[in-house]
């Protein structure tokens, strides 16, 4: 029904792509349920979602490649209905980027441009512009087999940008590759993105990728848009509890906390109730429930390897009842280089928590470790029932002033 | 049929028919259904009116003799109950043609699976043997009967070289155990390759790191091979097995030409029978539900075989 | 002292008459319970290693000791060691008892052993429930399971895991590493696991050793790899993300030390220039390595030396920022501060509308910060930064914690010994910010 609100909006940047109520059914399989979101020109957006979610879909759906069940799809405001993928304007990257293995990566890069008789000094001039571009200008004389793993990508996507179409719609570009050389490539897409100014949809299964390069990030999942939001919303305030298990490693602690007398009581911990959680106080109070889960993450508990005999309190008096600090039995360690993972058991409840080499050191498994929550105002509250977060709309309504341009 | 036109980006909600050119051939109309009605007319005419006529004349006493089939009398299941209780000869004839089966199939079995491992090896003048090894099934089995009938004559070369290496000869054609003898032979010499290929395809495809893992946990060569390999063996092997069955429950041109099912009926297989009394003797009603019968319990057979595979089989295919 | 469970003397294999040399002359020891692991890319000689030390593979010269003995004429059954395939190889047409029990029945033991042994070891795995399936229906990390069971139960006296993890999904690997943790330490296994992911390496390797074109570039306790490269190949390998690397000149000046990189330098005052250095005359080619954790961001005008934003990599709790600063990329780890007023609209209006994606107007100029205090509880990090204000292009200042700044000779890429001193001192906050 609102469906025209996107365009009012948005005056001076009307969205590159756009779907609106887009569903995809195969048979009696639901692939795509509704979704609507925009992409706006010159930005990098990404589609984040487990394999089955519908990522593909969409961007065949937008491609042109299959026909879309119901909904619609716009361009630059207009309707694609009716078009040929030909006729979109829109360059789709996928995984294997194969190239012609018997032509040289100049060849390569030209093919698209040449199959739309181009004359050949242009040709000559967009390729060469791109190849330097990517830094493989070196190459274009070269077989793909003579190329290095990198170069070889970096060719398969200078063919993709030779064409500079209105959009470009990456199927996990990068996920055949090396973990060096995914990091050093998708920092070139970014790069390029940024500096090209080009559009950029992606799809991708890989969280730490597409917090990386995204400025918004698409969470899909069986079909339905999550959360549309900028990476670090997406981090620190997940439309739900699934959602914020899917985003960040080490996974978030979600535990089964309760709310009595304006303490959070949870894994042997009773917390003040900060300021983002208070609308979550007030939805469990509407809703009769005192219990909700309790999201914390890794990097936000601390680890106390001496057990505190006053309470930390930073200064000032502490709410009255109120255990800043609990104790748990270390159930598992894990390296992660210069800092370690610390898995600890609190009762029925999971905990882990992010400490430095020196402190691992002094860490066994099955000691008893004492620990802190680092801040209070990162803290995410779920819905026992629905997983729906129903902490973040209180932090909205705090710092709304801010905020709120009205 | 012209539903043309750009649709409209106006009239934006609601689901849009998918008519227009952009739609992907294959979707709403049944054009792809259309493509399968010639093939389906075809095997109509040859294959279902075929059969259907049979049947309905296995349930009659219809010779050519006496005049079109619509004049035949229905005799009901008179033609089945005569060859499941009274004909004694077609018995015997479906039990010798399963013994024949069975022995000729565990031959060439043996042989087929021994020939693939020895082709896994590298040795010279492996591609040559390779062509040659095969060259058999590519034989009319017209030519290879006639071809074996003059070389098990009784002064032929396989008698040759029996009286060259000391055995005295053999009259191959006179009694009936000789005469089996040869049928089997023939038939081994004949379809041997196909085993080979299929195993030798098989063994090929076997994956290389479950070997590497059971060579380590301390496996003999011999465990290898029956406890890895002939498991991982086995979806191909139940196939070759399958293909086979279906060709050697309708023995007949090799027999035919080589004995005729003699001496005395002690080489008849099934299909011979059915063939002379179709031929022979004008039978055709009759002969039609002896054919009937043979097909009915090849199916059961070929079915049998599979049960155990079965799974595997479609599994792969998801 | 006994002899280490698996001592690797000069090991090399060449293939194709000298043409291919996949590995070359490598040594190294696995002691009894404890866990190697062989890190490098694909194609560095791993595979070939661990073919060689389970018998698949003759090595071309080299010896091989198990447990002080040597097995390079022992063939691959009788090594007393188990491999872990990186596709599992089970043998799916068998059951998963059959599996199991596969190496014991090979080696014709007693009937009522080996069920009590498989059952045992079903157990440990948890594979107990499915030990009449076939070992082919399962999911990937049971058939990994079977595939470990299958080679515990004949109890090597070396299990040897290639690549394990790689053929799993990845939001199903830190549970398999916490998984094969637990074995490590329950069954006191000497291990060697062979990877291409440090993070497996770091996550579960006593010691690693870091292979490449075929030669190990260096083997250290993977803490101290991490701290202590060796080469700068390893510092710039290890580590997400590696360690930086600036190329220049040392100086003792006014009781400190001074860093001549190409176009700028660093003074670290309270530093003194060891004596190896000294020797070595500094005026020599020196790369100075420091990792992006100790890369402080501070505003432009209290930076030792400056630099320019290329971009930011969001990475959860914390973010990636590039810089580049007179010409030399650098990267620097900041704590991603919460933003005070987040997310977009609410899911109960999600699919009403199109969410609006537009990016949001960057704020100008950099939020006041200040360096986390000495707080033993928090690991070494940048101050808090509101990610969002790292614009491209925006200068910013860098200081330097050298607490573990390493040397390397600029020459060979080697570390040399003396460090600069780890004085904590040697920290010097240029005018300090005035925060509360």
């Amino acid at each position: 029904m609102t469906t025209t609100t996107a365009g009012a909006e948005s005056p001076p940047g009307v969205p590159v792509l756009e779907a609106r109520e887009l569903s995809k059914r195969y048979g009696r399989k639901t692939a795509l349920d509704r979704i609507s979101f925009s992409v706006p020109p010159e930005s990098f957006v990404v589609i984040l979602g487990p394999a089955g979610a519908g990522k593909t879909t969409t961007l065949r759906l937008l491609a042109g490649l299959e026909q879309e069940s119901g909904g619609e799809m716009l361009m630059d405001g207009r309707s694609v209905a009716g078009l040929e993928p030909k006729d979109r304007d829109i360059a789709m990257i996928f995984d294997n980027l194969a190239l012609y293995p018997h032509k040289s990566g100049f060849q390569n890069m030209a093919a698209p441009l040449l199959e739309r008789r181009m004359p050949r000094e242009e040709i000559r001039r967009r390729v060469d512009a791109v190849a330097a571009k990517l830094r493989i200008a070196h190459v274009l004389e070269r077989l793909p087999k003579t190329m290095s793993g990198g170069e070889r990508q970096r060719t398969a996507l200078g063919r993709a940008l030779v064409r500079s179409p209105r959009a470009f719609l990456l199927d996990e570009p990068l996920s055949s590759l090396d973990a060096p050389l995914r990091f050093e490539l998708r920092a070139e897409l970014k790069r390029l993105q940024r500096e090209e100014g080009h559009t950029f949809l992606m799809a991708t299964p890989d969280f730490t990728e597409a917090l990386a390069v995204a400025d918004t990030v698409l969470l899909l999942r069986s079909g339905k848009i999550v959360q549309a939001a900028p990476p670090e919303d997406l981090y620190d305030c997940p439309a739900d509890c699934a959602a914020a298990l899917f985003v960040g490693s080490p996974q978030i602690a979600v535990l089964h906390a309760e709310l009595r007398e304006g303490l959070i009581h949870c894994a042997g911990l009773a917390l003040p109730l900060p300021a983002v959680l208070e609308e979550a106080a007030e939805h469990m109070r509407g809703a009769g429930a005192d219990g909700f889960l309790l999201g914390i993450r890794p990097e936000n508990v601390r680890v106390l390897l001496s057990f505190p005999s006053a309470p930390e309190t930073g200064g000032q008096t502490d709410i009255p009842g109120a255990r800043r600090h609990a104790v748990g039995q270390v159930t598992d360690i894990e390296s992660l280089g210069l800092r370690s993972v610390i898995t600890v058991r609190c009762g029925r409840e999971q905990l882990r928590m992010l400490c430095s080499a020196a402190q691992r050191a002094q860490i066994r498994i099955g000691q008893d470790l004492a620990f802190t929550p680092a801040d209070l105002e990162r803290l995410t509250a779920f819905d026992r029932r629905t997983g729906m977060n129903i902490g973040r709309r209180t932090g909205r309504r705090t710092f709304s002033p801010c905020f709120n341009p009205q | 049929m012209v539903t043309e036109g750009t649709a409209c980006a106006g009239n934006g909600r609601g689901v849009s028919s998918p008519a227009g050119k952009g739609a992907p051939a294959g979707k709403g109309l049944p054009v792809g259904r259309l493509f399968t009605v010639p093939g389906q007319v075809v095997s109509f005419l040859v294959l279902i009116i075929p059969l259907a006529v049979a049947l309905y004349m296995s349930f009659t006493d219809w010779t050519p003799t006496r005049g079109g089939l619509g004049e035949a009398h229905f005799t009901g299941t008179e033609n089945y109950s005569e060859l499941l209780v009274w004909d004694t000869r077609f018995l015997e004839a479906v039990a010798r043609t399963l013994i024949i089966s069975a022995i000729c199939l565990a031959l060439e079995f043996a042989a087929g699976l021994g020939l693939a491992v020895l082709f896994m090896r590298r040795f010279r003048g492996k591609k040559i043997l390779f062509s040659a090894f095969l060259s058999p099934m590519m034989v009319l089995p017209v030519v290879v009967g006639y071809t074996f009938w003059m070389l098990f004559q009784s002064n032929g070369p396989v008698n040759q070289i029996l009286g060259f290496i000391g055995l005295s000869g053999v009259d191959w054609f006179k009694s009936s155990l000789p005469a089996v003898i040869a049928v089997i032979l023939t038939e081994v010499w004949h379809w041997t390759p196909l085993f080979f290929l299929i195993l030798l395809s098989g063994l090929n495809a076997v994956p290389e790191n479950p070997l590497r893992a059971a060579i380590i946990l301390g496996a003999s060569p011999g465990q290898l091979f029956l406890h890895v390999v002939l498991p991982m063996l086995r979806p191909v092997i139940m196939v070759a097995f399958v293909v086979r069955t279906m060709e050697i429950v309708k023995l007949f041109d090799e027999v035919f030409m080589l004995t005729r099912g003699g001496p005395g009926s002690s080489t008849e297989t099934v299909s011979l029978y059915i063939y002379k009394l179709a031929f022979n003797d004008f039978q055709l009603a009759y002969g039609a539900a002896a054919a009937f019968l043979v097909l009915v319990g090849s199916l059961f057979l070929v079915h049998l075989l599979l049960i155990p595979v079965k799974d595997h089989i479609m599994e792969e295919k998801r | 002292m006994s002899a280490p469970k698996l001592e690797a003397a000069g090991l090399t294999k060449i293939y194709k008459d000298g043409a291919v040399v996949a590995v070359d002359n490598i040594s190294f020891t696995v002691e009894s319970g404890e866990t190697l692991a062989l890190l490098g890319p694909s194609g560095c000689g791993k595979s070939t290693t661990l073919n060689m030390i389970v018998g698949l593979e003759r090595p071309t010269s080299g010896d091989i000791r198990i447990d002080g003995r040597s097995v390079v004429d022992v063939p691959a059954g009788r090594r007393d060691v188990g491999l872990v395939f990186q596709d599992y190889a089970v043998f799916a047409a068998m059951s998963v008892r059959d599996n199991l029990a596969f190496g014991l029945k090979v080696r014709r033991t007693d009937k009522a052993v080996i069920r009590r042994e498989v059952d045992k070891t079903a157990e440990f795995l948890s594979l107990t429930d499915c030990l009449d399936v076939r070992a082919g229906r399962l999911s990937g990390s049971e058939q990994q399971r079977v595939a470990i069971g299958r080679t515990l139960v004949t109890k090597p006296a070396l299990l040897l895991l290639d690549e394990p993890l790689s053929n799993l999904e990845a939001s199903a690997r830190p549970a398999v590493r916490q998984e094969l943790r637990r074995l490590q330490q329950e069954l006191r296994l000497s291990i060697i696991y062979v990877t291409h992911d440090q993070t497996e390496a770091l996550s579960l390797a006593d010691r690693v050793a870091i292979m490449h074109h075929g030669k190990i570039i260096q083997e250290e306790q993977t803490l101290q790899i991490m701290q202590y490269p060796g080469h700068v190949r390893v510092a710039q390998f290890l580590g997400s993300p590696p360690m930086n690397i600036l190329r220049g000149r040392l100086a003792d000046a006014g009781g400190g030390v001074k860093f001549t990189h190409a176009a700028f330098a660093v003074l670290f005052p309270a530093c003194a220039l060891p004596a190896g250095i000294r020797e070595r005359g500094p005026d020599k080619q020196y790369a100075l390595g420091f990792r992006a954790e100790d890369l402080v961001l501070v505003p432009p005008e209290q930076g030792l030396w400056q630099g320019e934003i290329l971009g930011v990599e969001i990475r959860g709790g914390d973010a990636v920022v590039n810089l580049n600063s007179h010409g030399s990329p650098l990267q620097c780890v900041v704590e991603h501060k919460l933003k005070a007023a987040p997310c977009a609209a609410p899911a109960g209006t999600r699919s009403e509308s199109a969410p609006d994606l537009r990016p949001e107007p960057e704020k100008e100029g950099f939020p006041t910060t200040r360096r986390t205090g000495v707080s033993e509880a928090v690991p070494e990090t940048s101050p808090a930064f509101d990610v969002v204000s790292l614009r491209k292009g925006a200068p910013a200042g860098l200081t330097l914690a050298p607490e573990n700044i390493v040397l390397f000779d600029g020459d060979s890429n080697l570390r040399l010994e003396s460090t600069l001193v780890p004085v904590p001192q040697c920290f010097n906050p240029q005018p300090s910010p005035s925060v509360a």
